[in-house]
């Protein structure tokens, strides 16, 4: 990845020091974030290291009072799309952005879960490739709205985009991760 | 016909992202709709789902990647510009400016005046000095004050053997 290219600068004391309580207390997470958005250990190796390196050079850009977790979150995210771009190019295909609801109406079938059919296994791994198969930044909503917990509010300042845009990319987002689900149901049976 | 809730305000409901009037309609409807709820309890489960697997996934931050950074830090240079600026850190600045005032007020004691500091001669100022105090009745080797002078009781003797030879001959005179 990309941040380590440029030579490091000797660190202040307190450079160090504040290096030193972020990995310590948010290296964690912060490598449990890459690996869910990379679904792949190596790159989350190599994107948790660049994030702190990142760290480490804008440690005083770091506002205090705000949410340091927040702050590595965008820092991965955005180095994540960043080496996206640079290995294919552009960025991987997006659905177009939209806003408008997905309505189903009075006329849509009971919900039937493939969900409820599966074993805990097997659910497990559908549920891994249905992920796999999301773009970057719906994986990244997905993850940040329903395993973080994070607000709209929050994740649009993480993701730098528009409250409308983390909600049309959440919803479109589930919805693909459903029919995904059911998709290998069918195809299991 | 009843009006159904989207899967869109669903999801909205369970993020808590709705605004109240909407959320409480939400709210309202899944306790009478039982096509809505079995939706809502579909999108509920898809969340528990990913937190699950989630947490099975969930791993220790290899200690590879902390000593990799170190590392690098340990291996790091400053720049050009930054080792400049270092210069002008309080911590370097502040003596290296004493110095250069130091050596500027000393420099023409000693590189300037090769002569050495201005002397006198020995014996010259023994013989001014003795022959000043002589003459000056109040000088520091008289001995005696002003009263002591006037009423003629002074304790030092050479003093007013001395001097008023001088002082007789003035007062005669006028």
């Amino acid at each position: 990845m990309g941040a380590a290219r440029k030579p490091l600068e000797p660190p202040t004391p307190e450079q160090t020091a504040f290096l030193e309580r972020a990995i310590e207390r948010y290296g964690k997470a912060t490598y449990n974030f890459a690996f869910r958005l990379t679904r792949n250990e190596a790159d989350a190796r190599d994107l948790t290291q660049d994030a702190f390196i990142r760290v480490y050079r804008a440690w005083r850009s770091f506002m205090p009072g705000t949410s340091f977790l927040s702050w590595v979150y965008r820092i991965v995210t955005n180095l994540y799309r960043d080496e996206l771009r640079r290995k294919k190019g552009r960025f991987q295909e997006e659905i177009p952005e939209d806003n408008a609801p997905q309505a189903f109406g009075g006329e849509r079938p009971l919900a039937v879960s493939p969900i409820e059919d599966y074993v805990e296994g097997q659910l497990s791994e559908s549920l891994t490739r249905s992920l796999e198969m999301l773009s970057a930044d719906q994986r990244a909503v997905v993850i940040l709205a329903d395993i973080e917990e994070y607000s709209y509010q929050e994740i649009s300042e993480i993701m730098g985009c528009s409250i409308g845009t983390v909600r049309s990319r959440l919803h479109r987002a589930r919805a693909l991760l459903r029919r995904l689900l059911q998709q290998q149901q069918r195809a299991e049976r | 016909m009843m009006q159904h809730i989207t899967t869109d305000q669903l999801i909205d409901y369970i993020h808590s992202a709705l605004a109240p009037a909407e959320d409480a309609f939400v709210h309202t409807h899944l306790e009478v709709c039982p096509q809505c709820r079995a939706e809502y309890a579909v999108e509920v489960r898809l969340s528990e789902m990913l937190r699950d697997q989630a947490a099975r996934e969930a791993r220790e931050m290899p200690s590879a990647i902390k000593a990799n950074l170190w590392q690098l830090i340990r291996d790091s240079k400053p720049s050009f510009g930054r080792a400049v600026r270092a210069w002008f850190r309080p911590a370097y600045a502040l003596p290296v400016a004493a110095a250069i005032i130091l050596s500027a007020y000393l420099a023409p004691t000693y590189l300037g005046n090769h002569a050495g500091p201005p002397t006198i001669d020995a014996a010259y100022y023994l013989q001014d000095h003795a022959a000043m105090n002589g003459s000056v009745p109040f000088g520091d080797r008289s001995g005696a004050t002003p009263a002591e002078y006037e009423s003629g009781s002074s304790v030092d003797q050479t003093a007013v053997n001395t001097v008023p030879v001088v002082f007789t001959a003035d007062t005669t005179q006028h």
